[in-house]
């Protein structure tokens, strides 16, 4: 169980970063830059955790959620749009990693 | 005689969906040196800590690389196109996976042939009608 409390953490972590490091591009502030690179080191000993229980394979793919969750979240934050075949696309990624972790 | 402006757009295309995949491949060989440093120090036991920090502080190193090859990314194309395309790192990472000896089972094969279906959809749309810089600004 607490190896999936460090994947959440890794995701979580993963998604905030990227966000605030497109933030950082946008605005040209150093907060933004400065919470990303925190946020990416938090993201190590996270994954180091999580791999431990879980093991290497487990721990990754578990990870690809922020592959899905960052875009749509930059939807949100930023107004970038996705079309219905990048939907899709994120729905593949989506069913692959639960598919991976049944 | 005048080259056609749509042969300019098309010459001009070219370079920047080579520069997002090198940008993608290079970001997935870090990622992929960067597990198999965790999958080594997470084979240590924790009492061999000095050791384990060592390999992490690396892996920290091998992640501003990557801090790097994104900021390059971020600058050129949006969020929701250049980080999805990294999920290319995922098959990689299955081989990887069972090379360390992990049981990589059928249903994991397919979950790992979904995302990279996903990744090449994803794809498919991005290198196609919308030029990425266009679609950020």
């Amino acid at each position: 169980m607490i190896g999936w409390i460090f994947l959440a953490g890794t995701v979580i972590a993963t998604v905030f970063a990227q966000l605030a490091f497109k933030k950082f591009h946008l605005v040209h502030h150093k907060f933004y830059l400065v919470a990303a690179i925190t946020l990416f080191c938090l993201v190590v000993p996270c994954t180091y955790l999580a791999v431990r229980q879980l093991g290497i394979g487990r721990v990754y793919i578990g990870a690809a959620l922020a592959y899905v969750i960052t875009p749509l979240a930059a939807c949100k934050a930023f107004g970038e749009e996705l079309t219905r075949s990048q939907m899709a696309a994120l729905g593949l990624i989506l069913a692959g990693v639960i598919t991976y972790n049944l | 005689m005048p080259e056609h402006p749509s042969r300019v757009e098309c010459h001009d295309r070219q370079p920047r969906t080579s520069l997002l995949f090198g940008l993608v491949l290079l970001n997935i060989v870090l990622q992929l040196v960067n597990a198999s440093l965790i999958k080594l120090a997470s084979s240590h036991p924790y009492a061999k800590m000095p050791w384990i920090a060592v390999i992490l502080a690396i892996v920290l190193t091998l992640g501003f690389a990557r801090l790097v090859v994104w900021n390059a990314m971020h600058k050129r194309f949006p969020v929701s196109i250049a980080y999805p395309a990294m999920a290319l790192f995922f098959p990689c990472l299955v081989v990887l996976a069972y090379v360390y000896g992990e049981s990589v089972s059928g249903m994991q094969m397919a979950g790992a042939c979904l995302v990279t279906l996903g990744v090449l959809l994803l794809l498919g749309k991005a290198s196609g009608t919308r030029d990425p810089l266009e679609a950020s600004s």
